[in-house]
Parts: structure tokens; C-alpha cells; sequence
């Protein structure tokens, strides 16, 4: 197989693991773990646009 | 995970990340221009627990005169948020009518940003006239129906909505209309993806 299958075919499975653990877990459990992801990247790339802006600011 | 889902109306308790509350101040903004929406895409599955984020939130509004677009623009204004792809107001407007998306944002942010269409497809008014209601700790979003959002997400395509579709299938498979999610494949043809994918 493809290592792109291979990945895909994986990705799925975690996919597939993590809709069963939401299931099987409390809304609070579940949701406290992905708000944290989700804040954690919009954090990461808050930071990114206000430093591009900020490079862009002092080239101009 | 507890929920309840019945009559086209999925409620739910959950801990809420930024991005939901941004979400939600944006629809606070729309239901005060008194602008019927839907929110599709990307963003409903990642409300419904995806892991995953992205850049922009989609949505489709209904057609407005430029009177509604303009109140809109001023609300938008005000409470601080600006229209990344237009430099007046005239633009953005004519953009909507020619069938092209604008991209709304927080001032002095690009991302993430709400990406608004006017509809054009019959499946994109079906979408806007009968959407699902998901009230999220009492707060209330109205999306596509999860039985149009999965063979929509299939028609994309992308290994990212591929892995959506298959997301909220295993979610809520025990709650979907099946008649709704077998029309809405066969209209977009994507009858043997739903089934590669095991979507029954």
C-alpha cells in the first residue's frame, strides 16, 4: 500500500478511535480536551499573524 | 457524551473554545441585522467535537438589498470587525451578487474569519431553508443538516472532509435521517464514496 494510503487509512482509524471516545466519555471530559486544542492553535497563530503584521509594519 | 437530538434540533452541554465564541458573536451580530443564515462546513464538524481547526468559519446568507447590507456593514463596523477582501462598501456587496464569497474578521486580525455567500445552488437554499438547529449551552447555531453536510463533504472531497464526514456519521449514525442523507448523495453523486467510506 501507498504510504499517502497508509496515512490516510490511519487518520481515519484516529478518526473513527476518537468519535468512540467522545461517546464513551462525559461532555465535559471530551470538550475540556478539545476546547484546549482549539485555543492552543488559535493562540499560535494569533501570535503569527500580529509578528507578520508587526515585520510587515517596520519593512514598509 | 450526552446530547439530545429530535426534531431537527440537536442540544447539547459542552466546554466552549475560542473559536465557538467568536462563532457566537458573529451570529449575535447577523440575528441583530435580522439576516437569515447557515453556518456549513468545516466549522459544524469542528463544533461537534473535530479535532482539528481552520482558518475560515463558511457560511450562506440569504439574498439582501443593499439598504440590509449596508445596516450590516455598520453594525459589522462598530463592534469591530472589518471585511478583509473589499476596500468600500460598494465592493463587498457586488461580490455577494456575483456569486463570490466575502471574508469577515475581527480588526487587526486575518484568522480566523467568516467566509459569506450568497446561495447558489438548490442544495445550498435547502441548506439555509431548513437547517439544524444546535444549541450549545443554551446558545443556539443553525447549520446544515448533518445529512446533507456528510455527502457535501464527500463531494469536496479533500482527505480533511473526507475525515469530517466520517466524524460526524460515527457521532450521530443512530440519529440521521437516512432518506435525507441517500437523496442528498444520489443529487451529488457520491453514492459509492458514502459506501467506500462504510456511511450506510
Amino acid at each position: 500500500m501507498a504510504s499517502s494510503k497508509r496515512d490516510m487509512k490511519e487518520r481515519i482509524s484516529f478518526v473513527r478511535f476518537w468519535a468512540d471516545y467522545m461517546k464513551k466519555n462525559t461532555n465535559e471530559k471530551w470538550s475540556r480536551q478539545h476546547s484546549n486544542f482549539i485555543n492552543s492553535i488559535m493562540r499560535t497563530a494569533d501570535r503569527s499573524i500580529k509578528t507578520y503584521l508587526k515585520v510587515r509594519s517596520v519593512k514598509k | 457524551m450526552e446530547f439530545k437530538f429530535s426534531d431537527n434540533v440537536l442540544n447539547l452541554k459542552k466546554v466552549m473554545s475560542d473559536l465557538d465564541k467568536l462563532v457566537l458573536d458573529f451570529i449575535k451580530i447577523l440575528n441583530e441585522s435580522k439576516i437569515k443564515y447557515v453556518v456549513i462546513s468545516g466549522y459544524v464538524s469542528i463544533l461537534l467535537g473535530r479535532t482539528r481547526t481552520t482558518e475560515d468559519v463558511d457560511m450562506f446568507i440569504e439574498k439582501i438589498d443593499f439598504k440590509k447590507f449596508k445596516q450590516f456593514f455598520n453594525i459589522l463596523d462598530k463592534k469591530g470587525y472589518w471585511i478583509l477582501n473589499a476596500t468600500d462598501i460598494e465592493e463587498p456587496f457586488d461580490m455577494l451578487n456575483d456569486k463570490l464569497a466575502i471574508r469577515i474578521a475581527l480588526k487587526n486580525q486575518v484568522i480566523p474569519n467568516f467566509e459569506i455567500k450568497f446561495p447558489k445552488k438548490d442544495t445550498d437554499y435547502d441548506s439555509l431553508n431548513s437547517p439544524l438547529k444546535i444549541v450549545v449551552n443554551g446558545k443556539t447555531i443553525l447549520t446544515s443538516r448533518l445529512e446533507m453536510q456528510i455527502p457535501f463533504k464527500l463531494w469536496l472531497g479533500s482527505d480533511k472532509d473526507i475525515e469530517d464526514a466520517i466524524h460526524i456519521y460515527e457521532l450521530f449514525k443512530d440519529n440521521l435521517d437516512r432518506k435525507l442523507l441517500k437523496d442528498t448523495a444520489i443529487k451529488l453523486k457520491v453514492v459509492k464514496e458514502m459506501e467506500k467510506n462504510g456511511i450506510k
